[in-house]
């Protein structure tokens, strides 16, 4: 006779709860190890969020997180009343919106393509080099457009001139900015980010192709109707991260890079993104309490986005990574 | 008898379709190829060109001034072959030792009947987008006793959320049966998961080494904020300190008039410690590579 | 009885009365720096202390591999462990854990406010009482005035102070990084060299040049120091130089605030830009990238500081078949027939090395300062050893070119330098340059600057209070503010955006920071006259 969970009494039930878990003993191990370390590593610094709500001063030392004035939302008022608070939102927002849409499908494709290919010595010779723009670091890629792109002796507007054209500012150009930084960011991060997606194609068992071959399928319906179902956790995955990470500009977090490289103060209402932002008017200014307050904001705003996105995804494919 | 028959089929098939498919991917790929290794190879020139020579700009295939001054430069550094010691042995150590360890809390965390699974999950997500700041870091480093040590380099970065969820997503996905039929033969979960599930895992546990490896290789904030002993130094770190000392020099007047006798400047050396950082990983590429292969689990699960 | 002990008393008295007496008149030399007696002179045991250090252009980050703090340690027996700042926040990490290291040695005015508190730095005043009180006799009174804090106390001397003499003594100039325009001589030739005096002047030179070479650059004026024109405008305080406050009216202010310098300067550049004679691009351009420009590309003019016409000039000659040359223009434009130009310099000093709390022998740092002010070591520290790196010709250093920084080491431990002696390097490597204008220059702007000591001891709003984030915020926006009215596409929009620039400022409150600095040097002004007054008697 099955017993009402309700009605068994309390000590039989912590009775069960404990064997149960001695005997998932070996896995709950692992799982508290990983577990202290976020303790020690990760929630006793963030106890240091607390200067978000008080005046905190460096010189008042680690005491000062707890001695320090509490202003309550003092800086969070600042943060959001500052005049160019709604223009920085937005423009983070929807060029991180852009970033999305257009860089996130592109790895996987690359990967899928990839996967094609039939000659396996040049198949991983250009795998290899397409994440090698991940190692060159924004700088030197700013530099690149420059020596491109620059008006004075740059190879793009010579050869504009010498056809006839007008010379144009694609690097202080407002109207340039966002198609600079969608592009650059998909050529700096597709190959990094397909091998991810290549580890969970390779992952696929392939009799799953055999079969659908025999029965007639083109290369196209495999990769729709095989490829893609099996690697759909990945993508999911990898898509509500991106989705958590939207406000420092994807999963590669190019927005302040970009903002303070390829940003200038001609092109400032388009570039400027909240993560630069935060850095000019808080950080760089010692203004520890204000930077606090905001990077909680941040925080906060990224985290209902992860959620939000993966209760989405569990809703309309019924994966996620909760 | 079977496949015989089949065979023409398959091959008018191919012609059709799978000939336009392959068509327009070499050319994508040709594209891609390009467009990434250009701007390699254009840093290469660079790295053996004369500082002023490449700011007049006009040099794209081929030095107009070759110089090894930038080389020069970055393996003048002092501590030079310390400090790549130091990366590589930081690499390696915190690569394998970072990988086990996020490796099996993924691996608990995977199983959908763990208790306490919720709870373990959530907080290991708040950790994500939450972070204290320096401050509290540092405070917290000193009070460990890892300042200044070799050890502050792997100790913090025993786990990493990301990998974690990425693990956690592909143990998710290898069948119950192999985990049930260990049990029957009487392994426990530490033996299930060295002797079966690692093996099994290798794309992963390729990706993930070089995520992990590659961060490795190329920090330098823990170098900078947290290490004064020069011998402690990663490549990486020295590498930045010269190319910021180079460009600081160049943007204030006293650092001006001290260097004018220089024949590199921070366009030119920058690509040059780019490729001495970058040489190292593409040379052990290669060795992972070879994991991305389809049908790497082929044979484990014999239904 | 009593008679004789009386006696012998008062003799005794007496005798050391007159011993007393004695003994100050013999102490009554005057102190110097070569004298034996100083503090420095008497313990040169070997020591070591830690120092912060945050002047990340300088090519070692250890102390002992170069030869001048070789020969700092030989003389004074004093090493360091150097601990480089890694960015702008790292004091401030490394003072919130309250472990200091023993000295520092900074730049940038939040590290000097931060440093400047009795509870981190030993105020020095204190320390030369204590350990080197003949050290009074050693300091300028002005160079304390200037660092004296609200409390009373100084805790470091600023570095390459200008102070009232340096500005009186007429062989000296201004910086080596004065702002200036340069024009392409050959150029210039073909218009017919017509005379550039007038702003007006400057625009129809622009618009000829334009005219002639449809394909040139009339005019880059890059990011940072390109102030020229700012300048021409009666814009003070617009440079690094000026600390972001001038003086209007007897008053001090913003210099945002003086509408009027703003507003004419804005609008020229917009008429500039309208006209395509300013290069859009050229505005967001670094030092690096105005090099660049001019190197690859054909300019017409450009803005930038005097010491590097000749670094660009000097580039240009290396270029074979090249020969391009760039004249900078000696003086400054009148606006409408009058000259607007009106620079105060209103900068305290550069760097400031602090002794802190946690030093257990500050006696010695304080000696070290002590050798630090001297004359040689001002030298030692800014040029190098007499003889092995640098030759003295004409009054001036010319170092050797095959030495280089990082085996030298001038001008990083430099913990006392002033500024004539840095002026001089930079005038040293001028005089082997035939092609150098930089002398000339330096000489020729003087007459266009004035110093105001008031102005210079203001202090910065402390960090947290309101004042501070106004002028955080101001920082913030203002660029990009002025970019936009630069920007604008008829003279009517640039108004638009001026008055809206100002209506922003007012609401962010810059009338309060006005206040706030204004109070601070109304009193200065009090005890710059006080000084002066006691300094007469």
């Amino acid at each position: 006779m099955a017993q009402n969970p309700l009605t068994v009494p309390r000590g039989e039930r912590w009775a069960k709860g404990y064997r149960r878990f001695r005997a998932q003993g070996v896995l709950q191990a692992f799982a508290i190890a990983g577990f202290v370390y976020l303790l020690i590593f990760c929630y006793t610094p963030m106890l240091g969020l607390g200067i978000a709500f008080r005046n905190y001063q460096p010189k008042m030392g680690i005491a000062g997180f707890f001695t320090a004035e509490w202003v309550g939302l003092k800086h969070f008022k600042a943060f959001f009343g500052d005049y160019q608070f709604a223009d920085i939102m937005t423009n983070t927002v929807v060029l991180s919106l852009l970033k999305l849409v257009f860089s996130f499908p592109i790895p996987i494709i690359f990967a899928l393509a990839l996967n094609e290919m039939q000659h396996p010595k040049i198949k991983r010779v250009v795998q290899t080099v397409s994440y090698l723009p991940h190692f060159i670091s924004w700088v030197i890629v700013y530099g690149l457009l420059f020596t491109l792109f620059n008006t004075s002796s740059g190879m793009v507007n010579n050869l504009l001139a010498d056809l006839g054209f007008e010379k144009v500012e694609i690097l202080t150009g407002k109207e340039y900015y966002w198609t600079l930084a969608i592009l650059s960011d998909i050529w700096k991060e597709m190959g990094w980010w397909s091998i991810i997606f290549l580890a969970a194609i390779s992952g696929v068992d392939p009799s799953q192709y055999e079969s659908a071959k025999v029965d007639g399928a083109t290369r196209l319906q495999s990769i729709w109707h095989i490829t893609l179902p099996n690697i759909r956790s990945t993508i999911m995955v990898m898509l509500i991260l991106a989705i958590g990470s939207l406000l420092s500009g994807g999963m590669g977090g190019s927005n302040f890079d970009q903002s303070y490289l390829l940003g200038n103060s001609i092109n400032y209402s388009k570039s400027v993104t909240l993560p630069y932002y935060v850095y000019q008017v808080g950080l760089s200014q010692l203004r520890y309490s204000y930077a606090a307050a905001a990077g909680l904001f941040q925080s906060v705003i990224s985290l209902l986005l992860v959620l939000g996105s993966n209760y989405a995804s569990k809703k309309l494919t019924g994966t996620g990574f909760f | 008898m079977h496949k015989a028959v089949q065979a023409p089929k398959n091959k008018i098939r191919r012609t059709g379709e799978d000939r336009a498919i392959s068509v327009f991917i070499f050319v994508v790929m040709t594209f891609v190829f390009f467009v990434t290794a250009y701007p390699f190879w254009y840093s290469l020139v660079l790295s053996f060109s004369e500082g002023n020579d490449a700011l007049r700009g006009g040099i794209y295939l081929w030095p107009r001034t070759f110089t090894l001054a930038n080389y020069n430069a970055v393996f003048g550094i002092s501590y030079i072959p310390t400090a790549f010691l130091v990366s590589v042995a930081r690499t390696v150590l915190g690569t394998v030792v970072a990988v086990l360890f996020t490796g099996v809390f993924a691996y608990a965390l995977s199983h959908s009947k763990l208790m306490f699974r919720n709870f373990y999950m959530t907080a290991m997500l708040i950790t994500m987008y939450f972070s204290g700041g320096l401050i509290p870091f540092y405070a917290l480093l000193r009070a460990l006793g890892l300042m200044n040590t070799f050890w502050v380099y792997i100790v913090p970065n025993l786990f990493s959320s990301f990998n974690a969820v990425m693990m956690i997503n592909f143990f998710r996905e290898i069948p119950d049966s192999l985990e049930e039929a260990a049990h029957i033969d009487g392994a426990n979960d530490l033996t299930i998961f060295f002797r079966i599930i690692l093996p099994c895992s290798k794309p992963l546990l390729a990706t993930m080494a070089l995520y992990s490896g590659v961060w490795h290789w190329n920090a330098w904030t823990d170098t900078a904020f947290y290490v004064s002993d020069p011998s402690l130094r990663t490549l990486s770190y020295v590498l930045i300190n010269l190319i910021k000392q180079t460009e600081s020099a160049a943007q204030t007047l006293v650092g001006r008039v001290n260097v004018s006798t220089q024949s590199y400047n921070s366009m030119t050396l920058r690509p040059a410690a780019m490729i001495v950082c970058i040489l190292p990983i593409v040379m052990v590429y290669p060795f992972l590579q070879k994991y991305f292969v389809k049908g790497i689990m082929l044979g484990s699960v014999k239904e | 009885m009593k008679k004789t002990w009386m006696r012998l008393l008062t003799t005794m008295l007496a005798t050391v009365l007159l011993l007393s007496v004695g003994a100050a008149a013999w102490a009554e030399e005057p102190v110097t720096f070569d004298s034996e007696n100083l503090t420095w002179k008497q313990n040169k045991e070997p020591v070591t202390f830690s120092l912060f250090f945050n002047m990340n252009w300088s090519p070692v980050d250890v102390w002992g591999t170069d030869a001048v703090s070789q020969q700092v340690t030989a003389d004074t027996g004093v090493s360091f462990d150097v601990i480089m700042a890694q960015d702008n926040n790292h004091l401030a990490n490394i003072i919130s854990t309250g472990d200091y290291p023993d000295a520092v040695f900074v730049y940038g005015t939040s590290n000097l406010q931060m440093m400047e508190d009795p509870d981190i730095s030993y105020a020095w005043n204190d320390l030369i009482d204590q350990y080197a009180p003949e050290m009074w006799d050693l300091i300028d009174p002005s160079d304390i005035a200037l660092a004296t804090k609200e409390d009373g106390n100084f805790y470091t001397l600023y570095t390459h102070v200008r102070n009232q003499e340096y500005w009186d003594d007429d062989t000296q100039g201004v910086s080596y990084g004065e702002n200036v325009l340069a024009f392409n001589s050959a150029m210039m030739e073909e218009l017919g060299n017509p005379e550039i005096n007038s702003t007006e002047d400057f625009y129809n030179v622009l618009a000829q040049a334009k005219e002639k070479w449809p394909d040139c650059i009339p005019y880059l004026q890059p990011k940072d120091n390109g102030n020229y024109l700012a300048f021409t405008f009666g814009m003070n305080g617009a440079g690094f130089a000026q600390g972001d406050t001038t003086v209007e009216d007897g008053q001090a202010i913003h210099y945002l605030y003086d509408r009027e310098a703003v507003e004419n300067y804005l609008k020229f550049m917009n008429e500039l830009q309208l006209a395509g004679l300013v290069s859009q691009e050229g505005l967001t351009y670094d030092f690096d990238q105005e090099k660049a420009a001019i190197l690859g590309g054909n300019v017409f003019c450009f803005a930038s500081q005097a010491y590097d016409v000749d670094q660009i000039n000097t580039a240009l000659a290396d270029i074979e078949g090249d020969g391009r040359y760039y004249t900078a223009i000696d003086h400054h434009l009148t606006v409408d027939g009058e000259l607007r130009v009106n620079m105060i310099n209103g900068v305290a000093g550069f760097a400031g090395f602090y002794i802190t709390k946690s030093c257990e022998d500050p006696g010695r740092l304080i000696a070290l300062m002590e050798y630090m002010r001297s004359p040689y070591a001002d030298r030692l520290t800014q040029w190098g050893v007499e003889g092995v790196h640098y030759e003295m010709v004409d009054g001036y250093p010319v170092q050797d070119p095959d030495i280089s920084w990082k085996e030298r080491g001038d001008n990083i431990w430099y913990f006392q330098a002033t500024f004539a002696v840095e002026n001089a390097k930079a005038m040293g490597t001028a005089i082997t340059n035939p092609l150098s204008q930089v002398a000339d220059l330096v000489l020729k702007y003087k007459q266009y600057w004035s110093n105001d000591t008031a102005l210079t001891m203001i202090d910065p709003a402390p960090t947290g209070s309101e004042e501070a984030d106004i002028k955080a915020s101001i920082d913030a926006m203002r660029e990009a503010a002025m970019m936009e009215c630069i920007m604008a596409d008829s003279a009517e929009a640039c108004q638009a955006r001026i008055d809206a620039l100002y209506e922003t400022l007012e609401g962010i409150g810059i009338q309060q920071y006005n206040e706030y600095v204004n109070t601070q040097y109304q009193q200065n002004l009090q005890i710059v006259a006080e000084t002066a007054a006691k300094q007469a008697e």
